[in-house]
């Protein structure tokens, strides 16, 4: 499961670093548009089966019953997505350094970039997971629902932030950003925590 | 006759003799030309009128060399006087007009002529958009509230009419552009980008409905999901720096306004397709009451000849 999502990650940058090969990469200003195109596609692999599997695998019954409230469960689940998909983009940002020639960029912004960016995918991710489940075709449902939503808030905020620390930012430069991305996160996690209730019920 | 019906035919013959009343100013009464667009940096908005404008500009303009050609019939040269580089600017009836060299000049239209009529359906198919998608979105919440499905057909029916009229606004919007800025689409452009998002997410949820059984658990799933929709979108563009502002902001005649006779049709256009939208939902919710209806009694009859 975790193997083949790294080797996803893997597969997604290498595909980028063939399409570049022809490109001056050092001129090109494409480094965190890679990077998140990367992150987005891989954590999305690792997000659909995080609810598909309890109805798969018939135990969505079992923890519907278990006596603690949807919200913990949507907790559990987000904790859980979270450090994966955490790891895999670590990953991936180690990766990219090895494919592309890239002079060190400030790394503690890019982490804190990385990890709040994370936060904010893993908490709306799994609430747009939750929904697939439901629905048939949910394997393509999962991107449909998600692009329009993630893509425009914090995968775009923080492809812009990643720019200006690729640029030569430091964290103090790109505090507009970082609080942006903080406030998506909280929108987004309270909204996994009040809205579901409605999903998950029966 | 219900009394929504009779509500129906209300709306339907308000937005008639409105949609005439609207065509009958757009073509006939309000006039097609004279409208001029600046659209330029949030920053440098100081279009001026230079008056007058000396013989030494005019000659210094016929002389220059470089120039850029808009899509309308507009010179634009570049030119030097003592307070540094200035935009000179021709128009179709040789007007000139002055601008500061740092104002970044983005378009600059004189003489629209027809292309100016789409603007009437553009706007009013915008607004019709928008409303809709705020429909959709309070439906969406009155039934997680009250989980009566009467909501939830609101907020479906809502949202297939918004989607329709988002792609009008969008189709008539590009051709606008197409006329006024010389190209379909621009990316950098906010609202632009605001309602592309919203047509997408709008999409997918007509997806989720699409892939999912009629009931409880799809009005739950679909109204969780617009309710997320309708809360990001608008936040994330309330916060951003990444767009530049180029939807025409100054909508300007040379008195500095919108023409009276504009006003007056953009405003009986955007009523007309309000009421439009009214009619159409009204239809769309009954029809959608008569599936479920129909449904009921289909699952009767299976009942009996069980």
């Amino acid at each position: 499961m975790i193997n083949s999502m790294l080797i996803l990650a893997l597969m997604i940058l290498a595909s980028f670093r063939f399409i570049f090969s022809f490109i001056d990469f050092s001129e090109t200003q494409l480094a965190s548009p890679i990077l998140w195109i990367t992150f987005f596609f891989s954590g999305m692999f690792a997000l659909a089966p995080v609810y598909m599997r309890e109805v798969e695998q018939g135990t969505k019954e079992g923890l519907m019953l278990a006596p603690i409230s949807p919200s913990a469960i949507y907790f559990g689940k987000f904790l859980s997505t979270f450090v994966i998909v955490l790891g895999l983009n670590l990953f991936s940002t180690v990766l990219f350094f090895v494919f592309f020639a890239q002079p060190f960029p400030d790394m503690v912004s890019l982490l804190t970039i990385i990890i709040l960016g994370t936060v904010g995918f893993t908490a709306l991710g799994n609430l747009i997971s939750a929904i697939s489940s439901n629905l048939s075709q949910s394997q393509v449902m999962l991107p449909v629902m998600l692009i329009p939503i993630l893509l425009f808030t914090v995968v775009m905020t923080s492809v812009e932030a990643t720019f200006q620390i690729f640029d030569g930012a430091v964290l103090a430069d790109i505090m507009d950003g970082i609080k942006l991305i903080l406030a998506f996160d909280i929108i987004f996690v309270a909204s996994g925590y009040l809205l579901i209730d409605y999903i998950i019920e029966e | 006759m219900k009394k929504t019906d009779y509500l129906k035919m209300i709306f339907v013959l308000i937005a008639a003799v409105l949609t005439m009343t609207g065509l009958y100013m757009a073509f006939v009464w309000a006039p097609p030309h004279g409208t001029h667009i600046f659209d330029l940096d949030q920053e440098h908005k100081d279009v001026y009128l230079a008056e007058p404008i000396s013989d030494e500009l005019i000659e210094a303009f016929n002389s220059s060399e470089e120039h850029i050609n808009l899509s309308y019939n507009a010179t634009i040269k570049q030119s030097l006087n003592q307070n540094g580089r200035l935009w000179l600017i021709k128009d179709g009836d040789s007007t000139f007009w002055i601008m500061d060299s740092d104002t970044e000049l983005k378009v600059f239209a004189e003489n629209m002529g027809d292309v100016q009529r789409i603007f009437y359906f553009h706007v009013a198919s915008a607004w019709v958009a928008y409303l809709a998608f705020i429909i959709t979105f309070i439906g969406s919440l009155a039934y997680l509230k009250t989980n009566k499905m009467k909501y939830d057909i609101l907020a479906f029916s809502s949202a297939e009419i918004g989607i329709v009229f988002c792609t009008a606004a969008i189709i008539t919007g590009g051709l606008w552009a197409k006329g006024t800025w010389g190209e379909f689409w621009r990316w950098e452009d906010r609202k632009l980008f605001m309602t592309l998002v919203l047509w997408l997410v709008f999409m997918a949820y007509l997806a989720l409905r699409s892939n999912s059984d009629p009931g409880k658990a799809r009005a739950r799933l679909s109204a969780v999901f617009s309710i997320i929709g309708c809360m990001c979108i608008p936040l994330s563009f309330a916060a951003n720096r990444i767009w530049t502002q180029s939807h025409p902001t100054v909508i300007a005649s040379e008195s500095g306004s919108l023409q009276t006779s504009m006003v007056f049709t953009l405003i009986t256009a955007v009523f007309a397709f309000s009421f439009l939208y009214g009619a159409i939902l009204l239809t769309k919710m009954d029809v959608e009451n008569m599936r479920e209806e129909l449904e009921e009694i289909k699952q009767e009859i299976g009942d009996l000849d069980g």
